[in-house]
């Protein structure tokens, strides 16, 4: 069973992407695939939608993955081996989580069952991109999720200016300069084959 | 693993969920349905900044009816709503959800600027609203109110 998780900031298009990514996944690759989602808060949203599309959907609740329900993790993916037996788990963290730690906490799982750590995906808004580096603590948060990253995917090509993309991919390379950086349209579907050829 | 936490910092980021039970006394058609959600969107998303947030973390919402269902998303009123429906038939009774992630604003008035924009703007389309859960558990990333 192999584990990715698709991490990123608040409204980067993680539960978009991981719709986009499931499917391509099931169709090209006949794999079976399982999503863990962890959102802040007791009333989820992700967990719905992503249902809607047919997904097996594991949620957890009542803290991040990251720090707090660590071990709730473990214990997930280990229900998951045991029973759906996934060939691929996508994990959407928080959006405000390190995806160091959920790598961390995902290790913890590998105690109960066979796993196998994928990349990690970090995405990236290229609308917001100035936004969010226009606030010293905010931009502070962002690099260091993206300094985690072994790829980082600018998201919502379709609806960027080339002038954004240019200035995301500049200061991108700049911080991150291990990391591959792909541009992608989770909405749009495109650069998804590109990534699902990167982390499958 | 080490106990790194994302509560060192300082960065301010609060949230909230609200779950509502939505009724009408007509057949409220799809397009209907849907243009109301993005009006809840944009009507949240406005108060919110103009109440002095730093950023929108994201807002989205999940309505779910018997015919199928609508969700919506957004991270700030200049970057549009995002919206898709399966709906097929009008809709009568429906529950909604709704996840608001903020930056830099109190939470007392997240809470309030969900709920009355929401009701609001319901109520203009005439729906009538009961609140079917609330939780407030969301925290701060450095400063961890709730999270």
């Amino acid at each position: 069973m192999k584990v990715i998780q698709i991490a990123g900031f608040l409204g980067s298009g993680k539960t978009t992407t991981i719709i986009a990514l499931s499917k391509k996944i099931s169709a090209d690759r006949r794999k079976r695939v399982a999503v863990i989602v962890n959102e802040i808060g007791q009333v989820p949203v992700d967990a719905k939608v992503l249902g809607e599309y047919g997904l097996r959907v594991m949620e957890i609740g009542q803290g991040c993955i990251c720090c707090e329900v660590a071990s709730s993790m473990a214990f997930t993916i280990k229900e998951l081996g045991e029973t759906f037996k996934p060939e691929l788990v996508l994990v959407e963290p928080t959006g405000v989580a390190l995806p160091e730690q959920v790598k961390g906490a995902v290790e913890l799982g590998c105690k109960y069952t066979r796993v196998e750590i994928g990349k990690v995906v970090v995405l990236f808004d290229a609308l917001r991109g100035e936004e969010l580096l226009a606030y010293d603590e905010l931009k502070e948060f962002v690099m260091r999720q993206l300094n985690n990253a072994e790829i980082i995917a600018i998201n919502k090509i379709d609806a960027a200016t080339e002038e954004q993309l240019d200035f995301c991919e500049r200061k991108l390379a700049n911080w991150n300069p291990k990391a591959e950086i792909i541009r992608i349209s989770a909405s749009m579907g495109i650069g998804i084959e590109e990534l699902m050829k990167k982390i499958v | 693993m080490p106990k790194v936490s994302h509560q060192e910092g300082k960065m301010d980021v609060r949230g909230h969920g609200l779950e509502l039970m939505i009724s009408s006394s007509r057949d409220v058609p799809p397009d209907e349905v849907t243009e109301t959600v993005i009006e809840i969107m944009k009507s949240i998303s406005k108060e919110v900044m103009y109440e002095g947030a730093v950023a929108i973390g994201h807002i989205k919402s999940y309505l779910k009816a018997k015919s199928g269902f609508v969700k919506s998303d957004t991270v700030g009123i200049k970057y549009g709503v995002n919206v898709y429906s399966e709906l097929t038939e009008p809709v009568r009774t429906a529950s909604l959800v709704l996840n608001i992630i903020v930056v830099g604003l109190d939470l007392k008035k997240i809470k309030k600027i969900e709920l009355d924009n929401t009701i609001k703007v319901l109520a203009k389309h005439g729906f009538d609203a009961t609140i079917a859960n609330k939780k407030s558990n969301h925290k701060g990333i450095y400063e961890c109110h709730a999270h």
